[in-house]
């Protein structure tokens, strides 16, 4: 029986936990992961522009792959290819080179596109039709057995608030109602990976932080979710796993909690002493309260200096109370890559992954 | 199938909201205006004018709503990129201009029915009296409107809206003229030239197989043999040129 991702035993009890990546044999014998949901090899999209037919290449050597039931951000400027990408994803347009999986069909396959949801960025939507009329025609473009097309049309409606602006035509509508429309559309066919162009863009912070709830509470029924957007700081409380696309390559993907905190590999250091201690070389002050003897340090570079500092701190009376990495922002660490990228070779991406030695990884690290 | 009627009735219904069915209500101030002004001149034949008139009329501005409409549908969703919501859809591109089509199709449809029944009314009221012939004269304009609008769906899956408006009007015109290409042909001196008319004539939709004013003026009768054959005809060049229309459309890439 299929789960329905929108109903409220999803929503209020996520009953379908994923667990971690399982390999299984596939038909031709190769061992392969079960959940992942798309994965993209050496992409590559080519366009011919103006009146000499200029090649210019948009997209190079894109690998990529999305596991079930996260949720994953493509990151990077205006024009770096993350529209094309996302349009090859969807098999709107065909790769130059490369190939690709979504559900395990090939790219643009119709049984696949059954089990997707897509909201553009801008609400490309019929503006005489009122927002009944428009989830009624995306309903009928989802496949949907007549008997459920009502039901979920309702349950769209109540999930995504949309009872108050039914009969409005969609010319009138305000640009957060328009998002809520279409992502309504997108979730009508109670797809398994949604694919989501700037969701918040001119979204209100009450509307923000709405869709960003139902997200998170698709996310947890099990629903895999694909976005693009410029609101980083939203892209930084919602993602699992992003990837940062520079003139058409990838040139880092991995957890996001991976990539905030890896940066110069530095980390916050909380303790008690019953006197003030000044902040040892390689040490920086964070807060202190003398009162009550609290203090916080910032310690760069810890993976060597953070074992001596802490014999000393003990030495002199000290009781720790908490390490924790030092995070950046992922505004931060997205103009840091952006800056400091240019100098690197073409494929020469970065892939982190909770498997991976992360001394390795470190040793590259562009940030 | 769902989704090809789904497309197809929200397709009349933004129709209807975009006001096309105004052509019908401009085709009763013509008609009436007409009548108005040239029965008087008519020397008692004002039924054969108002006739002329309205099956013409009816020609005309069935013709000017696939202009303004057809030559518009597909490449204003490319433009307004909703074509990219709808494709992301379990939905493939011959089902996406099978939809149009039939959209298209439906607004002509009920268009024609108007516009027919305001013309026999016009006839009733003017007591010219009203038969059988004009329905039949009707559905040979609707079998027109569909060859026509399936050439439309072929010209907007290649080309800009401007473009197919003049490459519409041109087969509009030239379609008319079709019967009279071969005999064209005939009278050419280089023997080049009229193997290329007579495959312009093949190429050509033959509209004037869907003219029947002049029987309906003169109650000839029309044979069940010309209706089929008309139908076919229709039916085979509509097909024609939807299957080259989707054998474009699978091809382009929206960006």
């Amino acid at each position: 029986m299929p789960i329905d991702r929108l109903s409220t035993n999803a929503l209020g009890n996520p009953g379908v936990k994923v667990g971690p990546a399982q390999l299984v044999f596939a038909e031709d014998g190769i061992m392969k992961q079960a959940d992942q949901v798309l994965e993209l090899s050496g992409i590559a999209k080519t366009f011919t522009v103006g009146f000499k037919r200029r090649r210019s290449e948009v997209l190079s050597n894109v690998n990529l792959s999305i596991n079930r039931g996260e949720i994953f951000a493509l990151l990077g400027p205006n024009g770096a290819g993350k529209s094309t990408l996302l349009k090859i994803m969807l098999g709107l347009i065909k790769p130059s080179r490369g190939s690709g999986s979504l559900l395990g069909k090939p790219l643009g396959d119709l049984s696949a596109r059954r089990s997707i949801g897509y909201q553009p960025e801008q609400p490309y939507l019929y503006p005489t039709l009122t927002a009944a009329e428009t989830l009624d025609l995306l309903a009928g473009l989802s496949s949907l057995p007549a008997g459920e097309k009502r039901n979920r049309i309702d349950l769209v409606i109540e999930r995504c608030s949309l009872a108050a602006q039914l009969k409005t035509p969609v010319k009138k509508l305000s640009r957060g109602w328009l998002q809520r429309l279409t992502l309504g559309g997108a979730l009508l066919a109670n797809p398994e990976i949604l694919f989501l162009d700037e969701p918040l863009g001119g979204l209100d912070p009450e509307a923000r932080h709405g869709i960003k709830d139902l997200l998170r509470h698709l996310r947890d029924a099990g629903t895999t979710i694909f976005f693009n957007s410029h609101v980083l700081p939203d892209v930084e409380t919602l993602a699992d796993r992003v990837a940062l696309l520079k003139e058409g390559r990838i040139i880092i993907e991995g957890p996001l909690e991976d990539l905030l905190t890896r940066g110069e590999g530095s980390v916050a250091l909380e303790f008690t002493a019953a006197k003030p201690i000044a902040p040892l070389p390689g040490c920086t002050l964070i807060w202190e309260r003398p009162r009550s003897g609290q203090f916080c340090w910032s310690i760069g570079e810890a993976r060597n200096r953070l074992a001596p500092i802490l014999t000393d701190l003990i030495a002199d009376g000290a009781r720790i109370v908490s390490i924790t990495p030092e995070r950046i922002s992922l505004e931060s660490f997205f103009v840091q890559c952006m800056t400091d990228e240019g100098g690197r070779r073409e494929g020469d991406s970065i892939k982190l992954s909770n498997e991976m030695d992360r001394d390795s990884a470190q040793s590259r690290t562009v940030a | 199938m769902t989704a090809v009627m789904s497309l197809a009735r929200h397709t009349f219904t933004d129709a209807l909201r975009e006001r096309a069915f105004l052509v019908v209500g401009v085709f009763l101030v013509v008609m009436l205006l007409a009548s108005r002004l040239l029965n008087p001149l008519a020397l008692g034949e004002g039924r054969r004018v108002t006739i002329d008139l309205g099956l013409g009329a009816i020609a005309l501005f069935g013709f000017l709503l696939i202009l303004l409409l057809g030559t518009r549908m597909v490449q204003k969703e490319i433009e307004s990129k909703t074509i990219l919501m709808i494709l992301a859809k379990p939905i493939r591109r011959e089902e996406y201009l099978a939809g149009k089509f039939l959209g298209l199709v439906s607004v002509l449809t009920v268009s024609l029915i108007g516009m027919l029944a305001l013309l026999a009314g016009l006839l009733l009221l003017s007591g010219y009296g009203f038969n059988s012939s004009l329905i039949i004269a009707g559905y040979f304009a609707w079998l027109e409107f569909v060859v026509l609008a399936a050439v439309t769906m072929l010209l907007t899956a290649f080309t800009s809206p401007v473009l197919s408006t003049f490459f519409l009007l041109g087969i509009f015109i030239a379609g008319h003229l079709a019967g009279s290409l071969v005999e064209f042909a005939k009278l050419l001196p280089q023997a080049g030239l009229d193997q290329l008319v007579k495959g312009i004539f093949i190429l050509l939709p033959r509209l004037d197989l869907f003219s029947y004013t002049l029987e309906v003026i003169h109650g000839s009768a029309v044979t069940g043999m010309q209706i089929v054959w008309a139908s076919l005809y229709a039916l085979a060049y509509s097909l024609g040129a939807l299957m080259f229309a989707i054998l474009i459309f699978r091809t382009r890439e929206f960006s």
